[in-house]
């Protein structure tokens, strides 16, 4: 009526008080005032007037008229009452009939129900929605071919209970497949693909879709899937997808899965872009990786993934698996080269081999870590403490059958076997003493993240350590095929050292030369390890100040920039924004893990370093003193017993001499004197150089060895594990 | 405004207005009422209750317009509307083919309820929509089912314009003219006779009295 009112009505337009206003208004006074004997009131001024015609005609016979149409209202709001009384019981009667516990599946007097067939009890199911949830396909279809004027598509597609659900959702939620399988063939003929899309992705109370009830109900997700939005999230943040991934109680579980997932790619393909995880992650943080019960590979193949993405627990993907046990995904995770194994839970420090608690999963883990570690030979994992003996994991590359063995170690076993190591190699550049003084160190009680930090650094050490051992072939590959083996190889080792001992008592003479090209070649080397070692320790310092002094940086900038618009107030201050530090381009994983391998080459060089140092300035120099002392004395002995050309044969011509005077006595005791002299001189010079001599020889292969290992350790491994960790941990990032 | 207008009516027709809410009852009204409007304000009551006076034969009409309420839970309170009326008249909206049954229903009803003598005017409002620029668009109201329909009920049939005011008078006119002079006394006095109109001219004297002499009018 609106403008049409409006128009005709010139100034009164805001006074209009029509008699639909007019009423509406009365009854809300007369219920508010609360009046009494109203009736009695309206029955006395319509007859009891002492001018009757007044309250039939005129203004005052249409108030009255009025209050008369008001009681009447009231009185018909009462009789209402009591037809609601007879529709309930009617109502009543139906739903026993539709109820759970009566077997029929059938109405024969459905006609005489018509009128309260639009029904919708207290939680605002209707009846269609009851039959679905009570099972009674029958009277479904029953109703829904007698009365489609009752029950048109439209409400059909509208028709919710308070809680949103449709009855889609309500017949799979009842697990009432026939109803949800009749309601799609309805859909599926009379709605437009509009119609089903905006139907299906209906949201209950808990923002779910029908999808989300869709876990186990393979067949009708194949025939709905394409219309699903499989973005929408419910109010946990869970996908569809997810909610299928998480039903580990569905019998056909991995067949599902692949289904789902075949469905929403196809569906992305559908509106134009590619399979996108991220949009499946829930609100606590878990990534379809997270959830997934086996079958990770179908995941795996995406490019654009999180593999390492942690939940809000802290727990990667493959944290999971490992405290879930799922060893078909751990296997799958394993293999992915983005995977970065030793990712840190940030709350306990715990990694995933904190998590695993039996042979198999840690097998399957510590493969991973043998493969990525320095030469890819053996990985230490995993100390554990029985009782007061503590053990570790090694997983190594064997020979055998199988390409990677995990064995359980004593720390104690390890220790005796550096020890003799050290033994046999004492001029080895690996620190193994520091090691050795380490694992003595190990304190069980110590549960810091300190001391979890301590004992992965010396776990990480060893393996380190036994890489370039088992590279340089130190020692056998299957040494750690059990705890046995190692202490074998350690007695036979012990046996061979006492053997040897006895031949070791046969010093060579140096000469002069000889020395003089060890010095040479020593210090050629001593100057080469001198230079790497102190590049290595400017490494190491960049290393570890690199993310603070780049926040300092940015911090500064930052302030500069801020400083700058405060005094010009203008684009000047702006041109600060467009130098960026690249702190965010390393993580602090990448680099703790670089800092290790460099931590560790240069222990290897210093060590190497003081062994080189000392022989070079300590015993040489000792054997060049040593040389001109005994080089004096033979001058000297020359020149007091110019006769004799050899103290040996002077000796011999000496006790020759029948007749000795004192003078000749005299002679004889001070040529005796400076003979010994010569004699422990040489001695001493003869020891010096064989020691020399062995420790050169030693230290020769050392550097070899060690030239190798540098070589090997910085072109593979160092920079290209770096590089590994660094883009996992920045993919995670992006 | 003018004295014969001004006199005691010689007729007092009561004409209840029927239809479907939003069809424009109170606009019909208040458009037949509002040009001269002046005479009886009455700020209070709005459009649920007006009076007009006109002239026939030199006599004057009073119209006493007793607007109901349209809306359908009120529905059944319109017969203590209807009843004493002379007049009524049922309104639909000739865009809207709902209001149109629904009036055929009115109508139904005050045949029923309201006797035969009553005089039933059906009006279908908002005509100026159908000549929207000129183009006369179809009506969502079938003419001829209107037409049979008005036929068999023997009803008084308009088709008006609150707005344009295309009609509106001759509603009234037309229905004023249906309305005998003697029909009225007997109908009205069924009960009594002559005190009706004495207490009538009373009550018209007692306020006259104070203001102006139309004003006696709106009291009626």
């Amino acid at each position: 009526m609106g403008s049409h009112q409006l128009d005709s009505s010139n100034g009164l337009n805001s006074l209009i008080m029509d008699a639909d206003t007019l009423i509406s208004l009365f009854v809300l006074v007369v219920c508010r005032s609360e009046q009494r004997h109203l009736k009695s009131h309206l029955y006395y001024l319509q007859n009891f007037s002492n001018n009757s015609s007044s309250t039939e005609f005129g203004i005052l016979g249409y108030a009255i008229s009025t209050l008369e149409a008001v009681v009447c209202y009231f009185e018909d709001f009462n009789n209402k009452i009591s037809k609601t009384n007879v529709l309930y019981e009617k109502s009543r009667s139906l739903l026993d009939k539709l109820s759970r516990e009566n077997p029929t599946n059938e109405i024969k007097d459905l006609a005489t129900y018509r009128n309260i067939l639009p029904y919708r009890n207290e939680l605002g199911q209707s009846i269609l929605s009851i039959c679905v949830t009570n099972n009674k396909n029958g009277i479904l279809l029953d109703i829904l071919s007698k009365y489609e004027d009752l029950f048109p598509m439209e409400d059909i597609l509208e028709d919710e209970t308070i809680d949103g659900s449709t009855l889609l959702m309500e017949s799979i939620k009842a697990g009432n497949i026939e109803a949800a399988k009749i309601l799609i063939r309805i859909m599926l003929l009379n709605c437009t693909e509009e119609e089903l899309v905006s139907y299906i992705n209906k949201t209950d109370k808990y923002a779910r879709t029908v999808a989300h009830y869709l876990t186990h109900e393979m067949n009708i997700l194949k025939s709905i899937g394409g219309y699903v939005n499989w973005k929408q999230k419910n109010s946990s943040g869970q996908t569809p997808l997810f909610s299928i991934f998480r039903s580990y109680d569905q019998p056909q579980y991995e067949e599902m899965v692949k289904v789902a997932f075949n469905i929403a790619s196809t569906w992305y393909r559908k509106h134009n872009s590619s399979f996108e995880c991220l949009d499946h992650t829930d609100n606590k943080g878990n990534s379809l990786l997270h959830v997934l019960k086996t079958d990770v590979s179908v995941l795996l193949k995406l490019s654009k993934l999180d593999i390492n993405g942690e939940n809000y627990k802290g727990l990667t993907p493959l944290m999971v698996y490992v405290k879930y046990k799922r060893l078909s995904n751990i296997d799958a995770i394993t293999k992915d080269h983005r995977l970065i194994l030793e990712k840190v839970q940030n709350s306990t420090f715990f990694t995933c081999f904190d998590y695993a608690r039996d042979h198999s999963v840690l097998s399957r883990i510590g493969e991973r870590g043998a493969k990525d570690s320095l030469f890819g030979l053996i990985y230490l994992h995993s100390l554990r403490y029985h009782n007061l003996n503590a053990t570790t994991n090694i997983t190594f590359a064997s020979n055998t059958e199988e390409p990677f063995l995990t064995t359980i170690v004593n720390m104690k076993t390890i220790q005796g076997l550096l020890r003799s190591f050290l033994k046999d190699n004492p001029f080895t550049f690996l620190p193994l003493n520091r090691y050795i003084d380490e694992i003595s160190l190990l304190n069980r009680s110590d549960s810091t993240v300190i001391g979890k930090a301590d004992v992965r650094s010396l776990l990480h050490k060893l393996t380190n350590c036994f890489n370039v051992l088992l590279f340089l072939k130190k020692v056998p590959q299957d040494l750690f095929t059990d705890d046995a083996s190692v202490l074998y190889w350690m007695r036979i080792n012990t046996s061979k050292r006492n053997q040897k001992l006895p031949n070791k008592d046969n010093p060579k003479t140096m000469e002069p030369e000889e020395i003089n090209m060890i010095q040479s070649f020593l210090r050629f080397n001593f100057d080469e390890i001198s230079s790497f070692k102190a590049s290595l320790n400017i490494l190491r310092k960049i290393l570890i100040f690199l993310s603070l002094k780049s926040t300092d940086f940015e911090d500064a900038y930052g302030s500069l920039r801020e400083m700058g618009r405060k005094v010009t107030n203008g684009e000047a201050a702006d041109a600060f924004t467009i130098i960026l530090t690249n702190h965010n381009m390393f993580s602090g994983l990448s680099l703790a893990a670089l800092l290790e391998h460099v931590r560790f080459l240069e222990q290897c060089t210093i060590q190497l370093f003081n062994f080189v140092q000392t022989i070079l300035f300590d015993k040489i120099p000792n054997w060049w003193k040593h040389y001109g002392e005994l080089l004096s004395l033979h001058k000297s002995y020359r020149k007091a017993f110019p006769n004799a050309v050899k103290p040996k044969n002077l000796t011999e011509t000496a006790s020759h001499i029948p007749l000795g005077s004192f003078i000749e006595t005299k002679r004889e005791q001070s040529e005796q004197r400076l003979a010994v002299q010569i004699k422990t001189s040489s001695k001493v010079l003869k020891e010096l150089g064989s020691e020399i001599f062995t420790a050169h020889e030693k230290l020769a292969e050392e550097l070899s060895n060690y030239m190798e290992f540098r070589k090997a350790c910085l072109d593979e491994r160092t920079i290209v594990a770096f590089a590994t960790t660094n883009i996992g941990v920045l993919q995670e990032s992006i | 405004m003018n004295t014969s207008t001004a006199a005691i009516p010689k007729l007092t027709i009561k004409v209840v207005f029927l239809g479907e809410s939003a069809v424009g009852k109170s606009s019909i009204v208040l458009r037949f009422v509002s040009d001269d409007f002046t005479e009886s304000r009455e700020p209070t009551i709005g459009a649920a209750f007006l009076t007009k006076r006109t002239t026939r034969d030199g006599n004057t009409i009073k119209f006493e317009i007793w607007d109901t309420a349209g809306q359908e839970r009120f529905a059944p309170l319109a017969p203590m509307y209807y009843r004493n009326a002379q007049a009524a008249v049922v309104v639909f909206d000739i865009t809207n083919e709902h209001s149109f049954h629904k009036a055929e229903d009115w109508v139904k009803e005050l045949h029923e309820k309201a006797g035969n003598d009553i005089v039933i005017a059906l009006v279908a409002n908002k005509m100026d929509l159908l000549n929207v620029q000129g183009t006369i668009l179809d009506e969502a109201v079938n003419e001829e089912e209107v037409d049979s329909f008005c036929q068999r009920e023997g009803l008084l049939y308009f088709k008006a314009s609150a707005k344009t005011g295309e009609n509106i008078h001759e509603i009234f006119q037309t229905v004023g003219e249906k309305i005998p002079y003697s029909k009225q006394s007997p109908r009205r006095g069924s009960d009594h006779d002559l005190t009706i109109t004495d207490d009538q001219r009373i009550d018209l004297q007692s306020t006259t009295v104070e203001g102006t002499k139309e004003t006696g009018g709106c009291n009626c």
